[in-house]
């Protein structure tokens, strides 16, 4: 069913007697040509061009729980593409630029919402390095625009200006970013991919992997039967390390907690994102008024879901320096996601290790942005077994040859990234 | 007191004087002491030995205080101890007494030595640090070395409700302050 | 989350810098496959979830290194003592 006003208004008027469910729940066939392990966002949005560009069609998406029960649904919900080095700035402005036209491309709302992102200034040093970030943004096409003081006070008056550590000397802008409705995004991919002849199936476990006589994968067993199929794809983000344990691989990550925090709700009152980096705190508004934010990771290997109270004191410590009024609210609920944090700070994908697998992991805490891309690139890896262009230099032996990709310089220590 | 902590620039030291509610159940003053931190190489055994034919003390290799010859050792760490006196060149006697198996490093100019007193001085500590301060697990001689809003300090446990405590001397200032904010519902008297 | 430090005793985790995974031993440079065995070294973790071996530096307290045998999914120690040493606490 394509969703349209006429829709809304007839199935509204019809008490959706005729409507029908936005992806179907089949039961796993026993052979699919390509099984991609991990419904989130990555992973469906890798069925969705996999099945629309590169007419492969015969694919699962299975799922432990719910599709976006992982990271999908914890994070918070912001794109952007001011990244530094040219490994990955051309891969995050593909991003932004099919978030641009995402809901026309899978006739779903996910209120993607262009209201920027502003990175603040506090010293000269940092101002440097906001220029160069900028220049090398708009070599690779995105936009930025480097912000005076006045010109942050006019977006933000609310933010302390005159802080005795952190005063604000000004701002990096990137206009098009902005920030998306996570959910949605997820069953927008879910139910293109599934119009598409993508079999969706959640609540399957995967316990384990089927090899041939030389160690190729060529399926895996669930919880609900073998499934064999000609490629395994892995788009399982901090369950990696996880799974890859199951085919004897140990990969360059570990897998860490962040935490994000909303109030309750007010008016509107942020006008797009906004981050403190000199005390890592980041604030955003959601449409339905929460301020959403966020800081560090928990700074150690962790898998539980939840975060840490000292986290939440340096978060709201940071919030308070550069936001005071967020101390007139009351905080509405607090969650976290699993990590997973490279050695280099940035993502992998990856042919192999093994013949029939295909890896795309280390988000770190920033695989949400990267949804509409990692999907577009991971599909023409999967399809035509090489790199995209955009993903060359993101394969798993940089870590091998030394080209890694690390955007913060703080080297192989991934709870510093 | 928050109205006048917001009055006080972040850097400038706590004038001295009596603050918060009248009464002043806890002074803090500081002492005049040298400093040295002794630190024990490969053989532990050896300093702890030439510490005690100098200067008759049983060098506990603990976070707890060992005293003897005028001299007070504090544990720090595993082979580490803050060690204090008022009398003679603290340095050279360490020096003469403990090297080579022993470094000797001078922290007179680094460090501040406070002392506080008063029946509410365990509520105030409360406040500051996040260990257990009951007399049962934290008895007279024990020493803790940790933070305080934000401020590394050493702490231990003297006499009666004396308490001293080690601090880095740029941050005094912002150790006063947080000191003073806790103890201002008992009266601090803060002697400079 | 609390550690126990074997100088210090029970101190809360933010007294502690994490490092990461204990197990990584640092390779012999002049063996043959050195290259080899320092890109394993470097980057590469088992990463459980479960049972972890792991260095924290006490750098608030005693300012030693503590192995610390921790569960990556409860939080849980189990053990705690310093990597030179035999010695467990729990």
């Amino acid at each position: 069913m394509r969703y349209s006003l006429f829709n809304v208004i007839v199935n509204g008027l019809t008490g959706n007697r005729f409507a029908t469910p936005a992806w179907r729940d089949p039961e796993p066939r026993p052979s699919y040509d390509v099984i991609i392990v991990g419904g989130g966002g990555h992973g469906l949005a890798t069925a969705y061009y996999l099945a629309k560009h590169h007419g492969v069609r015969n694919v699962a998406v299975i799922e432990k729980g719910w599709i976006g029960s992982g990271n999908a649904g914890r994070n918070t919900t912001i794109f952007r593409s001011n990244y530094l080095l040219p490994g990955n700035e051309p891969f995050y402005e593909w991003s932004v630029k099919l978030w641009e036209g995402l809901e026309q491309e899978l006739n779903y709302n996910v209120m993607a919402s262009q209201r920027g992102i502003v990175n603040l200034i506090h010293s000269d040093g940092q101002r440097d390095a906001y220029v160069r970030r900028g220049n090398a943004m708009r070599l690779a096409g995105a936009d930025s625009e480097l912000l005076d003081r006045e010109q942050v006070r006019a977006l933000a008056p609310f933010l302390d200006f005159d802080n005795a550590r952190f005063p604000i000397k000004g701002g990096l802008l990137q206009a098009r970013a902005g920030t998306a409705r996570h959910d949605a995004v997820v069953w927008g991919y879910a139910r293109g991919a599934d119009q598409l002849g993508v079999d969706i199936l959640q609540n399957c476990e995967v316990t384990g992997f089927l090899r041939d006589a030389d160690g190729a994968v060529t399926g895996v067993e669930t919880i609900r039967g073998t499934i064999r199929a000609n490629k395994v794809a892995l788009a399982v983000a901090g369950s990696s390390s996880r799974l890859a344990s199951k085919l004897g691989l140990r990969l360059p990550i570990e897998s860490l907690v962040l935490q994000a925090f909303v109030s309750e709700g007010v008016k509107p009152l942020v006008p797009g994102v906004i981050t403190f980096g000199a005390g890592h705190f980041y604030i955003s508004q959601s449409d339905k008024g929460g301020l959403v934010f966020g800081g560090d990771i928990d700074g150690y290997n962790s898998y539980a879901q939840r975060g840490n109270l000292p986290v939440i004191e340096d978060v709201l410590e940071g919030g308070m320096a550069v936001m005071p009024l967020i101390g007139r609210l009351r905080l509405l609920r607090q969650w976290a996601g699993l990590c997973d944090m490279t050695m280099d700070g940035s993502p992998i994908f990856e042919i192999g290790p093994l013949p029939g697998l295909y890896l795309n992991a280390g988000w770190n805490y920033g695989g949400f942005k990267a949804t509409p891309a990692s999907g577009w690139c991971f599909a023409h890896m999967i399809a035509r077994d090489e790199p995209h262009p955009l993903i060359a230099e993101m394969r798993l032996d940089r870590f091998r040859t030394g080209h890694v990709i690390d955007e913060k310089g703080v080297g192989a220590q991934p709870n510093l990234h | 007191m928050a109205e006048f902590l917001a009055s006080l620039p972040l850097g400038k030291i706590l004038p001295t004087g009596l603050h918060g509610v009248a009464g002043a159940e806890v002074t803090l003053r500081s002492i005049a002491t040298q400093a040295c931190v002794l630190v024990a190489g490969r053989d532990r055994a050896a300093v702890i030995a030439k510490a005690h034919s100098a200067f008759a003390v049983a060098l506990c290799d603990a976070p707890r205080l060992s005293a003897g010859g005028g001299i007070e050792f504090i544990g720090l760490g595993p082979g580490r101890w803050l060690v204090l006196s008022a009398q003679g060149d603290l340095a050279a006697r360490l020096e003469a007494a403990c090297a080579p198996d022993g470094s000797i490093f001078d922290q007179s100019g680094g460090l501040v030595l406070l002392e506080a007193e008063g029946k509410d001085i365990g509520a105030v500590l409360a406040k500051l640090v996040a260990i257990d301060l009951h007399p049962s697990v934290f008895a007279v001689g024990a020493a803790a070395t940790m933070t305080a809003a934000h401020v590394n300090l050493t702490l231990w446990r003297c006499e009666g409700a004396l308490w001293r405590f080690a601090i880095g001397r740029s941050y005094l200032a912002a150790f006063l302050r947080a000191f003073s904010c806790a103890s201002a519902e008992f009266g601090l008297d803060w002697a400079g | 989350m609390l550690i126990a430090c074997p100088y210090c005793g029970a101190r809360d985790a933010q007294e502690f810098t994490y490092r990461g995974d204990a197990a990584p031993a640092r390779p012999d440079p002049a063996s043959p496959d050195a290259e080899e065995k320092f890109h394993d070294y470097v980057y590469l973790r088992d990463n459980p979830a479960g049972a972890h071996r792991e260095l924290w530096h006490h750098s608030a307290g005693c300012r030693r290194w503590v192995e610390v045998a921790r569960d990556t999914l409860t939080h849980a120690v189990a053990a705690t003592r310093f990597p030179a040493e035999k010695e467990e606490r729990s």
